[in-house]
């Protein structure tokens, strides 16, 4: 388990100082999947840096497994990282070394058993589907073939805690969703923990099963990715998640209602019953469905008019379903 | 065209010119990357902490190293005259040349060295780190990135030592150029010139040539 208290982050010059980090608490369970979100300048790189040590915090406590990571030696503190491995936004492969011997050099650097590190490298390389391109050089390669170096390198001394700095975020749509694939399968296999960090969430709610949203240094959110979508409480959080549901916003001073189906009562006739018993009129303007991870949200658009409005959204809300006036 | 005695001095000084850029490359090599690398990692705050203490070090090193980059080869030739009788026991002769070609050309070199390392992306040394490399992995990670432009770099530092080369032979250093120094200087032998000259050209342009297709060779940027 990994745990932060109460960190706080300065960058100091001479000219001017700049509060990277504030009050910073975050747990992260073993074998999760956390995303954390939140535009550039938020603090994700620094916050994801401090786990394994990249970056020393100004003041507050990182906790690895149990241990303090501030009082240990450099020595021991590059051990601790042979279990906490990263992938960055843009690939950092040795530019010198071919496939096989950018994994290698991870291994050898991690003390792997000297016997068993060729066997491991075709492993991992199998894993990732690059077996045939071992001889190659990173610039022969194109992005995702060289993201998927950069997850063979980190996970092939099997470590516990995989970090992933913006991993998908110099790569496009296809390819991106290819890595998150990869990175859902390798965590089915390994049960490694995943600290996700993208300012993209529409990859971000295929893969993580908690999300938190950073904004200037600060989070804002930390909700299950389901919750996340469905009541979001902060509007730099909203913000966010409307790269992912465009939203009709044409509609505006009507009676229009969004309504969010997010659990598993979608099987009952909940609308048809309103609108016999409080009388109301809908007219459905839009409606659409969003999958998060494995499931499923429902978004339905109505324009609602009747007396016993007020009634009627009262009796979904109690059905579970939220409603929100759109205005 | 030549006589034997011409063909003896035109390949004797071919002999003093490869020995003189054979052991004086040697320790320009040695000692420039050790100067280099020590700059580069005394002044960057991903390999050393940069406290007051490390940050005159590296001052230290670094203006030692400029203010001998600075003096003229010829003058530095002169100025540790008493020096190299020291070491060598003469200041003639082609071993006489080498130990202010070495002081000449180190610094030279270890400020492209240093300028090579510098190169490296520091993203690279950040996965490195990242994986838990140690001090050796980090130097091996960085040494491999600018291998290709070090080689370039020493081939430049060896096409200098050719030209400096020419001002040693002054003081009687030996070599093609002084050849070409001793019997042009008075029209005596204009063959015995030019041969040496063409010759000086032929081996900068082969050091280039060959310097060039190994680094290119190991570069896959």
């Amino acid at each position: 388990m990994i745990e932060l208290y109460k960190i706080n982050k300065l960058y100091e010059s001479k000219k001017e100082s700049f509060q990277a980090l504030k009050n910073i608490n975050l747990k992260i369970k073993d074998q999760e999947i956390l995303g954390v979100v939140g535009y550039s300048g938020a603090g994700k790189s620094t916050l994801v840096r401090l786990i394994n040590g990249l970056i020393k915090p100004s003041c507050g406590q990182i906790i690895i497994d149990g241990t303090s990571i501030h009082a240990l030696k450099q020595e021991d503190l590059n051990r601790m990282r042979y279990d906490i491995s990263m992938i960055f936004q843009h690939f950092n492969l040795v530019s010198n070394l071919n496939v096989y011997d950018n994994i290698k050099l991870a291994l050898s650097i991690k003390k792997y058993p000297k016997e068993d590190i060729d066997h491991r490298i075709h492993e991992v390389l199998d894993l990732v589907g690059l077996v045939d391109k071992k001889h190659r050089y990173p610039k022969e390669l194109s992005g995702g073939e060289k993201q998927r170096v950069g997850i063979a390198r980190a996970i092939s001394n099997r470590p516990k805690y995989l970090l992933c700095d913006e991993a998908t975020s110099a790569l496009d749509q296809k390819t991106a969703y290819d890595i998150v694939q990869l990175l859902k399968t390798i965590h089915k296999q390994t049960k490694i923990t995943i600290v996700f960090i993208s300012h993209q969430m529409e990859i971000v709610k295929d893969l993580c099963e908690r999300v938190v949203v950073m904004d200037e240094g600060r989070i804002i959110e930390d909700q299950p990715t389901k919750n996340l979508f469905v009541s979001p409480k902060n509007s730099i959080t909203k913000k966010l998640i409307k790269q992912v549901i465009d939203e009709p916003v044409h509609l505006k001073n009507k009676n229009y209602y969004e309504l969010i189906y997010a659990h598993d009562n979608v099987d009952d006739s909940l609308l048809s019953y309103a609108i016999k018993t409080y009388q109301i009129d809908v007219n459905i303007v839009y409606a659409k469905t969003l999958t998060i991870n494995t499931e499923m949200i429902g978004y339905l658009y109505l324009e609602i008019t009747g007396e016993h409005i007020d009634q009627a959204i009262n009796y979904l809300r109690e059905k579970d379903i939220e409603v929100r006036k759109y205005a | 065209m030549l006589n034997i005695y011409e063909r003896q001095l035109f390949i004797e000084a071919l002999y003093e010119t490869f020995y003189i850029i054979g052991i004086t490359g040697v320790f320009v090599l040695l000692f420039g990357l050790i100067i280099g690398f020590t700059l580069y990692i005394t002044s960057n705050p991903k390999i050393t902490n940069q406290t007051k203490i490390m940050k005159i070090i590296h001052r230290v090193i670094a203006t030692t190293n400029d203010v001998f980059r600075s003096i003229p080869f010829i003058i530095l030739l002169i100025m540790i005259i008493p020096f190299t009788r020291l070491l060598v026991g003469t200041m003639l002769g082609p071993k006489a040349a080498i130990p202010a070609l070495i002081i000449s050309a180190t610094p030279f070199f270890a400020r492209v060295v240093h300028m090579s390392l510098f190169e490296v992306s520091n993203d690279t040394l950040e996965a490195a780190q990242s994986m838990g490399a140690s001090f050796k992995h980090l130097m091996y990670v960085i040494f491999k990135e600018a291998l290709p432009s070090l080689v370039s770099g020493y081939t430049l530092t060896l096409i200098t030592l050719i030209g400096f080369m020419s001002a040693a032979a002054v003081i009687g250093a030996g070599g093609l150029a002084f050849l070409a120094y001793e019997y042009g200087k008075f029209g005596s032998n204009y063959i015995l010139m030019y041969l040496s000259i063409f010759t000086i050209l032929a081996l900068v342009f082969i050091i280039q040539i060959i310097g060039d297709k190994i680094s290119r060779k190991l570069d896959h940027k």
